[in-house]
């Protein structure tokens, strides 16, 4: 029995084109990486949390110090969000 | 552009991130890696095969753009092959989901298929896969070693005596 032969035999039934198995494979891939983002939001949050929850009684001793500014420092804080917002605001030129 | 010219763009843009890049990829391989598993492990081929892509997606940054792509591919197949018959719960896994997707094809000649199927079967794991890239997918010895990480002697000999057994089997069928 010659190669050519047992190559034809050994060729499977898969189809050569296969569009279902090619999007099978991108879904898997779009769910590995929505899983890994997801993992490392929640991961991110319950840190973010913990922290807080850790600096709580220091922020609020620092809060009552600030609390008389509360609104100037609003103003502050919404100024300065402005002007770094302008640039990604403004359409972009060549 | 030819299929083999296209390969090595497609790569690069692929490492760059494009998904759009390797879902062609992927259709261009998964013909041969899904025929190479299938052989390997009938039953849960596709899952195999789907989780060598992933991977491949996952690790592209790490592959050699100077080397061919295509043993590098089935290299992951077959140590995802390796690893599943290792990891007991991963296969019930696979074969769980795979039972999902069972298609019945009419072969042909079932008598032979089934001979050839059952010859196959009975060859070494290592054997089995040298001797499918080899002959049924056209690697070259060299690739094929390189794919399964073996050295080029011990490709060379697997090759031999998986195809002298596949002959015998096949020739007591038709004497």
């Amino acid at each position: 029995m010659d190669d050519a032969t047992l190559k034809n035999l050994l060729a499977g039934q898969v189809p050569v084109s296969d569009p279902r198995f090619v999007l099978a494979v991108m879904t898997r891939i779009e769910q590995r990486r929505f899983r890994r983002e997801l993992a490392m939001t929640a991961g991110l949050t319950a840190f973010a949390v913990a922290l807080l929850g850790f600096l709580a009684p220091t922020v609020e001793i620092m809060w009552r110090d600030i609390a008389p500014f509360a609104s100037n420092v609003v103003i502050l804080l919404v100024l300065m969000s402005a002007t770094l917002a302008v640039p990604y605001l403004l359409p972009a030129r060549d | 552009m030819t299929q083999d010219s296209a390969e090595p763009a497609l790569v690069a843009r692929a490492r760059a991130g494009s998904a759009d890049a390797f879902g062609r990829l992927v259709h261009m391989h998964q013909h041969g890696l899904r025929a190479f598993l299938g052989r390997l492990s009938p039953v849960d081929a596709d899952d195999i095969a789907q989780e060598t892509f992933v991977f491949a997606w996952e690790h592209i940054a790490r592959f050699d753009p100077a080397r061919p792509f295509r043993p590098w591919l089935f290299g992951i197949g077959w140590r995802k092959f390796r690893e599943g018959k290792r990891s007991f719960l991963r296969r019930l896994m696979r074969q769980g989901r795979a039972a999902e997707n069972v298609e019945i094809v009419f072969q042909p000649d079932p008598g032979l298929k089934l001979d050839l199927a059952r010859a196959v079967a009975g060859l070494p794991a290592e054997q089995k896969a040298a001797l499918l890239l080899c002959l049924a997918c056209e690697f070259t010895h060299a690739e094929a070693a390189e794919a399964l990480a073996m050295p080029l002697g011990t490709v060379k000999s697997h090759v031999a005596r998986g195809r002298e057994k596949l002959c015998a089997t096949l020739g007591e069928r038709d004497g």
